[in-house]
């Protein structure tokens, strides 16, 4: 077979590290054949390559030293920053809030674990695991670091040496540039070269190709210049209307902090392209970064109207049935997730703490025993802390005990499990055991109220008011409508005004 | 959840002798685990990937 | 005496001249003034009660930032959208405008604007349905549209400095009122100029009063109001005039004109007559005046600011207080001037009476020469006489205009007084010939630096040798407006200029004789006999200035002064009430500077985009060094901490290098365009009526679309 076609059946076959090998055995033989050059590139890229709009980390650094937005103070309800109190959502006290503020949601991208310190300090003591928030120094060094395991997958050197690339001359070539602009944005991702490139070949081709707009516009935005890139990204779309360039576009407007502006240009695409599924997964991913839930969940049911298996949709309002105290409805969207393969841990906790709150107790367990079998050292902990929340509801507190136990084993962070335990110890009459373990708690976790508040009823049943007073203020600065939180103090601040 | 029903309480003023309010502790609620998007798990999975092959080369 | 119903001290500065007030939720007004740091902050006191329990009342929360990161400059809000009531908030700076709504945190639109933005103005521009935005730039002006579409574009003299728009002629539409750097105010209706005043500065200020009528602020410190082209009255001071308002603080039922001058005087001043009728001072320079229903009881209040952050409300005049607002100080100075004036006049009146008794005095030996000519007696049918004179000047002087004047006898005169706008500093020139040198005429070289035509205000003081008190008699001339130019000699031999015009009039070339006599300085009038063949020289030394006409109508202009050509054409068209003319235009040389500077206008566009993407690459190193660096610090690592700002320092030394340059670039850019822009006016200014819109509409298209050849075409022939 001609060596160059096997290389493209490998290519299509998507065997890309044959398909390189082959090539690059064609390009010793001759080093100027620009099939083979372009096929190794692209597959090259297509070994590392990522979908560019759901990408969309954050780092410390972009979060805390931010001018992009226009308000610093928007309007509650039209910023992403402030997430307004949740319209048709259930309460910090049904549903546990994660590190930003916002609920904990039931499906995670790149970046939604992301938060909104107040000072660079808080930022950086956070602790930065899989599961609280992960606020990465800075997006720059997770691109530098993918750089790097790409170099990884060529050990003989670079296949293109960028800075010895005779950048017009590949501008203005529309067969190659293509090709190697993807190249050095996705493998190599070096953005200024990319944009150089991009520049050429747009002014090579006269400014009538809507692709290399784009293309500058996601370089633009790779290098914070975001009005820039919305400029890009407009002009695109007046020449060219595709879904991309809409989703590419609102990303940008997600940056500035517009939350309202980007809806209304998802709705304009829309209106192009009536009932594209991806468009109105934008919107609701927009909604929930508010906090508006019903719209949220509006919107993805919308989704699934349109595309049945989106599993993001599906995981959203699965979850937020389940906070709504419809258990036996999330079962039912998590049975459809398993109907359609999936199968991790995640998914197993979920249909496990769904069957024993619907009531179904003969599943119960063996989905727990699944998920664990699958976890990974990452996940464990969440299992047995929710095997823990089980064997509570079963009145087993020995189960209980132990699975919290275990949650800690797998995982010394675990906020909740510490915190839980604590409440045992109590029951149990170790007023010092519990004392520890909920100052734990409240240490790794100071935006949950539960062992702020947790912790003030204890020392005031023991008699230490003034650490009552202080903890039950936390309490009520992290959940403000905790109605025996506000008691307490409120208890406290007669009885310190009477000395 | 609110409910569009609300129901009001009839405390008994005769016949009650003592109330007291305990002091309660809080659990922290059951933790529903989000799922990761395809993108997310492509991108630690080639982390995880690079890490190894540095780990292997040193 | 007013005082002030509500005082504010906010805790920010405030920019001068970058004060508004909006409805941005359609109903509460809020202060909105730019300050340091590109920020732009919002005052809003109205909703404090609505606000979350837990928030304190306190002056900041009312403040709310906004980052514009760059420095403003200019600030409006107005309503764009006729269907809703909020305002749209406006921001401009030196490369793009927003247009924000503060209500949804959301953009309108964000444009590039490449000839800057130093003033913004909002409201419906003459027949165009929708309101629109116009923001004034460096020689620029730009409409937009609630969507951002741009609808309306057009080039005027110079740099804009403030704009206004007024119902200019009672047409009740809207004029577009421009002051520009050049000293001119243009009134446009749409793109098309239909009145052009000149003033003697820079428009920094302008604001539409009753009907037709607008106030006007210079860069030197006159403040005054015209009635559509004419003015009506103005006064000078010596501090600037930083912003002004119509505003009824008397409620007489016509505005007065509020002034906020820079040293923190606050005075209001009738429209009719320019006389003050209120006044008041703040502690550093007033920033803005805006007017708002700022305590929601249903009067508008007079607002104005101060650079530090002081803000003062003021009410109207209730009906009893009307026409005494001074204070009683400010009264007893009135009587003050006016028992000054009485004393001037009475020893006027005591000088006439001692020379009339003079006259009717017997003295036995008869009145003697000497003591007449100390009287400053003169003959009674004494008369002064001036001509004005092309002097080509001489190794000691510059070409000049000469002014002349004569006694028609033997009377001397002391000194001559000359009142003209815009030709002397301070407006006034005084000729006092030492006494040795006094003589019964007088020549004075004016050198008016442009051409426009002035009226003289002669005042000279007639008398004897020896008199102690002068006649003083007053006149006024008029300055032609081409009077800097000297008619040459038809025999001699003058190089004709490369560059030409040329146009077709349907006018008899008499008619254009008349007006050659009427505008040009001349010795004695042209007669028209045949075509026309006349060669002027310009004083100024910009080469000579020929005319050439036909009896066909056809009608050539050589020079090499495009502004110069511009000028003839405007003028002549005025005089002969021609409302469209087309011409062709020959100017080689102007032609291919603007050729080579459009070529480095796109060095220019091409070295900005690759230093922006450096600058923000090197920004987002700088950021996450910063984290690591603090990271280092909170581990107590003081190693790598120093290591890291270390680094730090020298990346930001880096990064203000390339921001330097990058400054610089911008600058030459922006001076580039201005050119440009420039040559698009001028290349209208050739054209009178629709062919001159038509001209500068087809330049911009050819523009936008970087279509040089054609750009050159439309120059040169007025269509493409």
């Amino acid at each position: 077979m001609d060596p160059l076609f096997l290389a493209y059946s490998y290519f299509r076959r998507r065997k890309y590290e044959q398909c390189v090998e082959l090539c690059s055995q064609l390009l010793d033989k001759n080093p100027y054949d620009q099939a083979a050059w372009s096929l190794k590139t692209r597959a090259l890229t297509e070994q590392v390559y990522i979908d560019e709009v759901d990408v969309d980390e954050e780092g410390i650094a972009e979060l805390i030293m931010d001018d992009n937005s226009i308000a610093q103070v928007a309007r509650p309800g039209t910023s992403l920053k402030v997430p307004g109190t949740g319209q048709g959502a259930p309460s910090q006290g049904v549903r546990p809030m994660s590190q930003s503020g916002r609920p904990l949601t039931g499906f995670v991208r790149p970046g939604t674990q992301s938060t909104r310190p107040g000072t660079m300090e808080q930022a950086i003591r956070t602790p930065r695991t899989a599961h609280t928030a992960r606020p990465v120094t800075s997006a720059s060094g997770r691109y530098v670091r993918l750089g790097t395991a790409s170099m990884l997958s060529s050990p003989d050197g670079p296949f293109i040496n960028l800075a010895r690339l005779n950048m017009p001359k590949y501008s203005a070539r529309p067969n190659l540039a293509k090709s190697l602009f993807e190249y050095i944005f996705h493998h190599e991702n070096d953005v200024r070269n990319a944009l150089d490139l991009a520049s050429g070949a747009t002014e090579a081709c006269q400014f009538q190709d809507w692709w290399w707009k784009v293309q500058l516009g996601k370089c633009y935005y790779r290098l914070g210049m975001y009005r820039d890139a919305e400029k890009q990204f407009k002009s695109a779309l007046k020449q060219q209307d595709m879904v991309d360039t809409y989703l590419y576009l609102c990303k940008v407007y997600v940056r500035l902090d517009q939350p309202l502006t980007a809806v209304e240009v998802y709705k304009q695409g829309l209106q192009r392209f009536i009932g594209e599924a991806s468009l109105l997964t934008g919107i609701a991913r927009v909604y929930e970064g508010m906090n508006d839930m019903s719209n949220t969940v509006q919107f993805y049911k919308d989704v699934l109207h349109q595309d049945n298996m989106s599993i993001e949709a599906i995981a959203c309002i699965g979850t937020h049935y389940f906070y709504t105290d419809q258990p036996e409805i999330a079962l039912k969207f998590y049975r459809r997730l398993l109907q359609m393969g999936v199968y991790n841990t995640e998914l197993f906790n979920n249909l496990g703490l769904c069957c024993f709150y619907a009531q179904q107790y003969d599943m119960t367990l063996t989905c727990f025993e699944r998920a664990l079998s699958l976890a990974s050292d990452d996940n464990m902990s969440d299992v047995w802390y929710n095997i823990g929340h089980v064997a509570l509801g079963i009145g087993d507190l020995t189960l209980a005990y132990q699975s919290f136990r275990l949650a800690l084993a797998s995982n010394n962070d675990h906020a909740e499990a510490y915190n839980n335990l604590g409440v045992l110890e109590m029951k149990k009459g170790r007023l010092e055991m519990s004392r520890a373990f909920f100052q734990a708690a409240f240490n790794l976790a100071p935006h949950m109220y539960e062992p702020h508040y947790n912790f003030a009823s204890m020392s005031d049943k023991v008699g230490d008011l003034q650490s009552s007073f202080n903890a039950a203020r936390r309490a009520s600065d992290a959940f403000s409508d905790h109605m025996d939180s506000k008691q307490l103090l409120s208890s406290l601040r007669k009885h310190f005004a009477m000395l | 959840s609110e409910t569009g029903l609300q129901f009001h309480e009839v405390l008994p003023r005769n016949g009650q002798v003592y109330q007291e309010d305990l002091p309660t502790t809080v659990l922290c609620k059951p933790k529903l685990m989000p799922l990761k998007s395809v993108t997310l798990e492509r991108l630690e999975k080639m982390q995880r990937d690079a890490q190894e092959t540095v780990k292997e080369q040193e | 005496m007013l005082v002030p119903v509500f005082t504010l001290k906010l805790s920010h500065k405030i920019n001068p001249r970058m004060v508004a007030i909006g409805h941005y939720d359609g109903k509460h007004p809020c202060l909105t003034c730019a300050t340091t740091a590109g920020k732009v902050f919002i005052h809003n006191p109205h909703s404090r009660g609505t606000r979350g329990g837990r928030m304190e009342a306190s002056m900041d929360s009312d403040l709310n930032l906004l980052n514009i990161n760059q420095a403003v400059s200019c600030v409006t809000a107005g309503q764009m959208n006729p269907e809703t009531k909020n305002d749209v908030l406006l921001v401009g700076t030196q490369t793009n405008v927003l247009a924000y709504d503060v209500e949804n945190n959301s953009d309108l639109f964000y444009k590039d604007t490449p000839d800057g933005a130093n003033a913004v103005v909002v409201g419906n521009l003459g027949s165009i349905e929708n309101p629109v935005a116009i923001i004034g730039g460096n020689c620029s002006l730009q409409g937009y549209d609630l969507e951002g579409t741009d609808t309306y574009w057009t080039v005027t003299g110079d740099n804009v400095c403030s704009l206004c728009l007024v119902d200019f002629n009672g047409d009740n539409q809207n004029e577009l009122v421009v002051g520009s750097e050049d000293f001119d105010i243009r009134v446009f209706r749409e793109d098309e100029i239909i009145s052009e005043m000149t003033e003697t500065e820079a428009i920094t200020s302008l604001c539409g009063m009753q009907d037709s009528r607008f106030g006007y602020a210079l860069a030197n410190g006159t403040v005054g109001v015209y009635d559509k082209s004419s003015r009506y009255w103005r006064i000078k001071s010596k501090n600037h005039a930083i912003s002004i308002h119509a505003y009824d603080l008397d409620s007489d039922g016509v505005s007065e004109l509020i002034t906020g001058w820079s040293n923190g005087k606050i005075d209001a001043r009738s429209d009719r007559s320019g006389e003050v009728i209120f006044k008041d001072n703040f502690a550093q320079a007033v920033a803005g005046i805006v007017e708002g229903d700022y305590r929601m009881d249903g009067t508008d209040l007079l607002i104005c600011c101060s650079v530090d952050g002081e803000v003062r409300g003021y009410q109207p005049a209730g009906q009893e207080m009307k026409g005494n607002l001074m204070d009683t100080n400010v009264e007893q100075e009135t009587i003050r001037e006016l028992s000054q004036r009485k004393q001037n006049l009475l020893l006027e009146l005591k000088n006439y009476e001692e020379n009339q008794k003079a006259a009717n005095m017997d003295r036995p030996s008869g009145l003697g020469e000497l003591d007449q000519q100390q009287m400053g007696i003169i003959p009674a049918n004494t008369q002064l006489q001036t001509t004005l004179n092309v002097n080509m000047g001489s190794e000691s002087q510059r070409p000049h205009v000469e002014l002349f004047i004569a006694t028609t006898n033997e009377t001397i005169i002391q000194a001559v007084l000359i009142f003209a706008e815009g030709i002397f500093d301070g407006e006034s020139h005084v000729v006092h010939p030492p006494t040795a040198t006094l003589s019964s005429s007088v020549r004075v070289p004016i050198v008016p630096p442009k051409d426009v035509p002035v009226d003289l205000h002669i005042k000279a003081f007639v008398g004897n040798k020896n008199s102690s008190q002068f006649h003083v008699f007053e006149l006024t001339r008029q300055l032609p407006r081409f009077s800097m130019y000297s008619l040459a000699d038809p025999k001699a031999e003058i190089p004709l200029p490369k560059s030409n015009v040329t146009l077709t009039l349907n006018e008899r070339i008499n008619r254009v004789v008349m007006w050659v006599n009427q505008t040009f300085l001349l010795h004695e009038d042209i007669v028209s006999e045949g075509p026309l063949n006349l060669t002027f020289l310009s004083l100024r030394g910009s080469g000579p200035l020929c005319f050439s006409m036909e009896q066909s109508g056809q009608m050539t202009i050589r020079t090499d002064d495009m502004d110069l050509a511009g000028d003839v054409i405007q003028a002549l068209a005025t005089f002969l009430n021609i409302e469209d003319l087309q011409s062709i235009a020959e100017f080689p040389e102007d032609m291919e500077t603007l050729r080579q500077v459009l070529v480095k206008v796109d060095e220019f566009h091409s070295v900005r985009q690759k230093l922006t993407a450096e600058m923000a690459d090197h920004s987002n190193l700088i950021r996450s060094l910063v984290v690591r660096a603090e990271d280092a610090r909170l581990m107590s690592n003081m190693k790598h901490m120093r290591q890291g700002y270390m680094e730090l320092y020298n990346l930001n030394r880096d990064l203000i290098n390339g921001y330097k340059i990058r400054c610089n670039n911008h600058d030459e850019l922006l001076r580039c365009l201005k050119s440009v822009n420039q040559a698009i006016q001028r290349a209208g200014r050739l054209r009178i009526g629709k062919y001159k819109t038509q001209v500068i509409n087809s330049c911009r298209t050819a523009m936008r679309s970087n279509n040089v050849s054609l750009l050159f075409k439309i120059m040169k022939t007025g269509s493409s």
